[in-house]
C-alpha cells in the first residue's frame, strides 16, 4: 500500500497535540522524550502532554500512517529499546494541509478583524 | 528508581501488553528523566502536581487504550465507517481526557470539590461500615438467624427485670418444645489458672454440652462436650480457646489429654476451638458487663432429676427448628410455662409462685437483635447525621459547579447551536462531574479506613461488635451507589441551567436579569444548607448536654483514679467456706492498709456499674405477703470492712460492717437509702430483720445496722438502685459466695503506682492467685459513660464540619450576589449611600438567608429529635437553652461568612464598578 496514495482529507482537522507532534517531526526523526520537550518548546509551555498522553497520540499516529517508526538513528546509544519515529510521506501532507487549512482560517479571522485594531 | 517510577512501572501494566511491548520501556524512560528536570526545577507542590498529572494521564490513557481494543482493533482509518456504538466510546475516552484537562486547568476549583465531597463521602463510608458490620452482617454462627435469646419477664416482680434462665426450665423446654431444636446455658465465671508458668486470672464459660449443637461450630482439635462429661467432685474436662492455646500452651497439639489446673480442680484438656470462634462474643458479654474474653469453656452439667425451678442465674440461647419464627417459639414457651405445675410436681408452690406472684412470661429474640438492639438506633441516628453533612457538601459543590456552569453556559449554548445533541451534553458534564466524584469518593475511602481505624481504636467497649468493623465489599458498594447519585445530581445542574440555546445567547452581556433567576436556585441550596446545619447543631447540642448532666450525676461513691480496683479469686479447694475466704480477704485489707499512702481497703462482690449481679425479693419480718403479690428485688453483695470508706460511700445512719460481722456471723446488713425508702418509707429501718430471698426463712433473718448512700448498679442514668450489703460470711452460706472478690485500695495521689507493690502482697499471701481487671473508679465510670461520649463526638464532628461547610456555603451566595449587584452598589455610592450603608445592606441579606434558614431548620429539629429520646440524658428534646444556643452560634457564623464579601462591597469604587457596566 503506498502512503502518498491515500486521501489526507479524512485526517482533519487535527487535534493540537497530533499537529504539534508532526511539526517537531518536520525536520529529523526523534524518540518521545525529545518530542514533548520540542512541543513544549515551541507552545512556550502552554501545551505539556503527559508521558501517557504523548504515547498514546504517538501510536495513534503510526496506527494512522502519519508517523512511522525510525530505524535506530543513534548508533552510540548502548540502549536499544529506544524508539524514533519519524514523518511519513502522508503525514507530511496531512501536516502541510492542516497548515493550510489553519493559515485560512487565520485569514478570514484578520478580515473579519477579529484580532482587534492592529490588524 | 525512585518510588514513583516504580509505581509508574506497575501502573503500565493496566495498559494492553502489545502496547506496553512497543512503548513501555520507553515511557518509564521518558518519565524518568521529565522526574529527574521536576525534580530539579520544581517545588514541593510543582512536584506533587507533576506526579498527580502524569499518573493521572497514565490511567487515562489506560482506560483509552482498554476501551479501544474491545471496541476495534482496526485502526483509525476505519473509524468513519465504524458503528454508532464505537463511536460513543471513543468519543468516551476523548471525553475523559478532555474533562482532565479542563480539571486541571482549574485547580482551586478542582480541589475545593473534591475535598468537600471525600469529607461528606468519608464520613458516610465510615459510618456505613459500622452500621453494615454491626448491624445489618450476620453474627459469626453458622445460619446465625435460627439463633436465639431466651429470656424471661416477671412483670409481677417488676415491670423492667428480665430473668433470663432457669436449669428448670432449660430441662423443661428442651423435653417439651417443637420450635426450638435445641437449647443451651451458659453463665461465665472468673477462674484462676494455674500449673502453667504465672497463675493467670482467667474468664471461663460454663456451658452445657448442647451449646456446641446449637452454635454448630466444630472444634479446631480434639472434640466438644458430650452429654457424660463433668466438672464436679474434683474432676473435669475443658475446652481451650484458640488464644490461649497459642498464648499459654505454645499452640502444641499435645496439649490434647493434658491436665491443667483451674481454680484448684484438675481439667483435661479435650478439644480447641478455632481462631475465629467467640463466644459468648464480646456483645454479649458487653451485656453481661464484662470485659474479657473467654479463655476455656467448661460443662456444665444438668441432671433433670434434680433440678430446682427458682435461681434464675444462667443465660439461655436456642436455635429454631428451620423456618419456626422468634414469634412461634416465644408462643409455644408461654405456653409451656402453664405446665409447669404438673412438670415439677415436687416444687407445685414455687410453679405457683412462678406463674401466678411473679407472672413469668417468656421472650425469644432473634440473638442478633439482643445483642445489638441498644445500640442499632444509635447507629443509624449517626448514619443520618452523615447523611446530612453529606447533603451539605452537594449543596456546596452544586453553589461551585453552578458558578461554573454559569461561565460556560455560553459554551454549552453555541456546542448545541452547533448541533450537539443533547446526550453530547450529558457525556459532556457526566464525564467531569463523575471524574469529581470518583476523586471525591478515592480520597473519601482512604478518610474512611483511617475513621474506621480510629473508631475500632477509640470506639466504646461496650459497643458491640466493633472488633468485626471493616470496609469490605458492601461498603464499597455503598460508597460507590452514593458517589453514583452525587454525580447524576452534579450531571443534572449545569445541563438545567445551560441548555436554552436562544436565551442563552441573546442574553450576552445582560448577566442581571439571568444572574437573579440562578440567584433563586443559589438561595434555596444555601437556605437548605443553614437548615440541615442547624438540625445537626441542635443535635449534637442536645448530646453535650446530655453528656454533661452525666457527668455532673453525683454516682455517689469516689469516681477519682485515686482508687484503684482488682479481681481476684480464690480456689474453693483451698478455702472451702465463705469464713476462710473472710478470714484471707480481712488479712489481705490489712496488709495492704500498711503499703505507703494507703487510706483505706475493702473488698466487694460487685462494684458500682459492674452490673446487678446477685439479687433476690427482699422479705421483712412481721410483714405477711399478699398472695399473688411478690416483695420487689434488690441488688445483694458480700462487702466488708473498709469498702463504705475506700469507695467514698456516705454513711447515713447506724453504722457499717465491722470485723465482727463476718468473723461472729452477726447477720449484721447494711442497706442503700433506695432500699429503705422502698421497704421502711417513713419508718426506721435500723433495727428491722429483713432476708433477701422468695423462700420461707429457713434460719436467720438479717439485722439492719446502717443505710448508706446509694450507687448505680448498672447506669450512671438511674443511681438508685436497692442494695443490700452482707458480711463476707454469715450462718447461712446459701446466697452468693466470698470467693470472688474486687479489692479497693483507696491512696490519694498514688492510685495505679502501687499495682506493683499490691501484686506483691497478694503473692505472699497466696503464690497462685492472679490479679484481673486492674483499673481505677475513675476508669470505671468512664467506661460507662463511654458510648453517650461516643455518639457525642461524633455528632459533633458532624455538626462541626457542617457549620464550616454552611459557613463557606453562605460566603460563596453572599459573595456572588456582591458580585452582580456591583453595579448597583456602584450607583448608590455614586448617589450618596456612604459605606457603612453598603455593609448593612450586605449584611442585612445574608442575615435574611440565615433567618429563613433557621426558622425551617427549627421546624426540622422539632420533628427529627424525635427519633434521639432513647439518647438522651436528663434533658428534653426541645431543650430551649439548646435551640437557642445553636441558633445563636449559627447567626454569629453566618455573620462572620457573610462579613468578608460586605467588607468587599463597602470597598466598590463607584466609578470601577460603573464603567464595568
Amino acid at each position: 500500500m503506498s502512503a502518498t496514495g491515500l486521501d489526507p482529507t479524512p485526517f482533519l482537522p487535527l487535534s493540537n497535540l497530533s499537529f504539534h507532534i508532526l511539526l517537531a517531526l518536520g525536520d529529523t526523526p526523534a524518540h518521545g522524550y525529545a518530542i514533548g520537550k520540542e512541543i513544549e518548546r515551541r507552545s512556550d509551555g502552554r501545551l505539556n502532554p503527559t508521558t501517557g498522553g504523548l504515547y498514546q497520540a504517538l501510536k495513534r499516529l503510526v496506527e494512522d500512517g502519519l508517523v512511522e517508526h525510525a530505524p535506530e538513528q543513534d548508533s552510540r546509544s548502548s540502549d536499544s529499546r529506544r524508539k524514533y519515529f519519524r514523518l511519513t510521506a502522508l503525514g507530511r501532507r496531512v501536516a502541510t494541509l492542516e497548515a493550510r487549512r489553519l493559515n485560512e482560517l487565520v485569514s478570514v479571522a484578520r478580515e473579519r478583524k477579529l484580532f482587534g485594531d492592529s490588524a | 528508581m525512585t518510588f514513583v517510577t516504580w509505581l509508574y512501572e506497575r501502573l503500565l501494566k493496566l495498559y494492553p501488553a502489545s502496547f506496553r511491548r512497543t512503548y513501555g520501556g520507553d515511557m518509564v524512560e521518558m518519565f524518568g528523566a521529565r522526574a529527574a528536570d521536576a525534580w530539579s526545577q520544581l517545588s514541593p507542590l510543582g512536584l506533587a502536581w507533576f506526579t498527580g498529572r502524569e499518573l493521572l494521564g497514565l490511567l487515562a490513557g489506560a482506560a483509552d487504550q482498554r476501551i479501544r481494543g474491545v471496541v476495534s482493533t482496526e485502526g483509525r482509518q476505519n473509524r468513519r465507517r465504524e458503528g454508532i456504538w464505537s463511536r460513543l466510546m471513543t468519543g468516551w475516552s476523548q471525553e475523559i481526557r478532555h474533562a482532565l484537562g479542563r480539571l486541571a486547568k482549574n485547580p482551586g476549583f478542582t480541589l475545593a470539590t473534591v475535598l468537600t465531597l471525600s469529607l461528606g463521602i468519608g464520613a458516610n463510608t465510615a459510618i456505613f461500615s459500622v452500621v453494615n458490620s454491626v448491624v445489618l452482617s450476620a453474627l459469626p454462627y453458622p445460619d446465625s438467624e435460627e439463633l436465639v435469646w431466651l429470656d424471661h419477664a416477671a412483670p409481677g416482680l417488676n415491670p423492667d427485670t428480665r430473668l433470663q434462665m432457669t436449669p428448670g426450665l432449660y430441662v423443661h423446654y428442651r423435653g417439651r418444645s417443637q420450635t426450638l431444636s435445641e437449647v443451651a446455658l451458659w453463665s461465665d465465671l472468673e477462674a484462676t489458672l494455674t500449673g502453667h508458668g504465672d497463675p493467670t486470672r482467667v474468664t471461663a464459660t460454663r456451658a452445657t454440652y448442647t451449646l456446641g449443637t446449637v452454635l454448630g461450630v466444630q472444634p479446631f482439635a480434639g472434640r466438644w462436650f458430650t452429654e457424660n462429661d463433668r466438672y464436679t467432685d474434683g474432676t473435669g474436662v475443658v475446652v481451650l480457646s484458640f488464644g490461649l492455646w497459642t498464648s499459654h500452651f505454645g499452640g502444641d497439639p499435645a496439649v490434647l489429654g493434658r491436665t491443667i489446673q483451674l481454680n484448684g480442680f484438675p481439667l483435661e484438656v479435650v478439644g480447641i476451638m478455632p481462631a475465629s470462634f467467640t463466644f459468648p462474643n464480646e456483645a454479649m458479654r458487653a451485656l453481661a458487663r464484662s470485659s474479657a474474653n473467654t479463655k476455656l469453656w467448661i460443662p456444665s452439667v444438668i441432671d433433670p432429676a434434680t433440678q430446682t425451678l427458682g435461681s434464675f442465674t444462667t443465660l439461655g440461647i436456642a436455635r429454631l427448628k428451620p423456618g419456626v419464627s422468634a414469634k412461634d417459639a416465644q408462643r409455644e414457651l408461654d405456653g409451656l410455662l402453664s405446665l409447669l405445675p404438673e412438670a415439677f410436681p415436687g416444687q407445685i408452690e414455687q410453679a405457683r409462685q412462678i406463674l401466678d406472684d411473679a407472672r413469668l412470661s417468656a421472650i425469644v429474640l432473634p440473638l442478633k437483635e439482643h445483642v445489638v438492639g441498644n445500640v442499632r438506633q444509635t447507629l443509624w441516628i449517626l448514619l443520618g447525621t452523615v447523611g446530612f453533612v453529606l447533603l451539605i457538601a452537594c449543596a456546596n459543590v452544586a453553589n461551585l459547579l453552578l458558578v461554573r456552569a454559569e461561565s460556560r453556559r455560553h459554551e454549552v449554548a453555541v456546542r448545541r447551536a452547533l448541533g450537539a445533541e443533547r446526550a453530547d451534553l450529558v457525556r459532556f458534564f457526566l464525564t467531569e462531574s463523575s471524574l469529581l466524584t470518583l476523586a471525591g469518593a478515592g480520597l473519601g475511602l482512604g478518610l474512611a479506613y483511617l475513621g474506621v481505624r480510629t473508631l475500632v481504636a477509640f470506639g466504646p467497649e461496650d459497643l458491640p461488635r466493633l472488633g468485626e468493623v471493616s470496609i469490605n465489599g458492601q461498603v464499597l458498594a455503598f460508597t460507590g451507589g452514593v458517589s453514583s447519585v452525587v454525580s447524576a445530581l452534579f450531571t443534572a445542574i449545569p445541563l438545567v441551567r445551560g441548555t436554552h440555546v436562544v436565551k442563552t445567547l441573546t442574553d450576552v452581556g445582560r448577566g442581571s436579569t439571568a444572574g437573579h433567576g440562578r440567584l433563586l436556585v443559589r438561595n434555596t441550596l444555601v437556605t437548605t444548607q443553614v437548615a440541615l446545619t442547624l438540625v445537626l447543631l441542635v443535635g449534637s447540642g442536645l448530646m453535650l448536654r446530655s453528656f454533661w448532666r452525666l457527668k455532673n450525676v453525683d454516682p455517689g461513691f469516689t469516681a477519682r483514679d485515686d482508687v484503684v480496683t482488682f479481681q481476684t479469686g480464690l480456689p474453693q479447694g483451698t478455702y472451702p467456706a465463705n469464713a476462710d475466704a473472710a478470714a484471707f480477704y480481712q488479712e489481705l485489707i490489712e496488709r495492704l492498709g500498711t503499703l505507703p499512702g494507703v487510706e483505706s481497703v475493702g473488698v466487694i462482690t460487685c462494684i458500682p456499674l459492674d452490673g446487678w449481679c446477685a439479687g433476690n425479693p427482699l422479705q421483712v419480718e412481721g410483714r405477711v405477703l399478699k398472695p399473688g403479690i411478690l416483695p420487689e428485688v434488690v441488688a445483694i453483695r458480700r462487702a466488708s470492712p473498709g469498702y463504705f470508706e475506700a469507695m467514698g460511700i456516705p454513711l447515713l445512719r447506724g453504722r457499717v460492717l465491722e470485723r465482727a460481722d463476718h468473723e461472729e456471723r452477726t447477720g449484721s446488713v447494711v442497706v442503700s437509702a433506695a432500699l429503705a425508702e422502698t421497704f421502711f418509707p417513713g419508718e426506721d429501718p435500723i433495727g428491722r430483720r429483713v432476708y433477701p430471698s422468695s423462700n420461707p426463712v429457713r434460719s436467720g433473718w438479717h439485722t439492719i445496722v446502717g443505710v448508706v448512700g446509694n450507687v448505680p448498679a448498672n447506669s450512671v442514668s438511674r443511681p438508685a438502685d436497692p442494695l443490700i450489703y452482707q458480711a463476707m460470711a454469715s450462718q447461712d452460706e446459701r446466697g452468693i459466695s466470698s470467693h470472688s472478690m474486687t479489692v479497693l485500695v483507696r491512696a490519694p495521689g498514688q492510685g495505679v503506682n502501687l499495682v506493683g507493690l499490691i501484686r506483691a502482697e497478694v503473692g505472699a499471701m497466696d503464690g497462685s492467685l492472679a490479679l484481673a481487671h486492674i483499673r481505677t473508679m475513675g476508669d470505671v465510670v468512664a467506661d460507662a459513660r463511654a458510648q453517650t461520649a461516643f455518639t457525642m463526638v461524633l455528632m459533633g464532628i458532624s455538626a462541626l464540619v457542617a457549620l464550616l461547610l454552611g459557613g463557606v456555603g453562605i460566603y460563596g451566595v453572599i459573595a456572588y450576589v456582591v458580585n452582580l449587584r456591583r453595579g448597583e452598589i456602584g450607583i448608590r455610592m455614586a448617589l450618596g449611600a456612604d459605606a457603612s450603608t453598603v455593609h448593612r445592606m450586605v449584611l442585612r441579606q445574608g442575615g435574611a438567608l440565615t433567618t429563613i434558614g433557621i426558622g425551617l431548620g427549627l421546624s426540622g429539629a422539632y420533628g427529627l429529635t424525635r427519633l434521639m429520646d432513647a439518647l438522651l440524658f436528663d434533658v428534653s428534646r426541645t431543650d430551649p437553652i439548646t435551640y437557642v444556643g445553636v441558633s445563636l452560634l449559627l447567626v454569629a457564623v453566618a455573620a462572620v461568612a457573610t462579613s468578608f464579601p460586605a467588607r468587599k462591597a463597602a470597598a466598590i469604587d463607584p466609578i470601577e464598578a460603573l464603567r464595568g457596566e
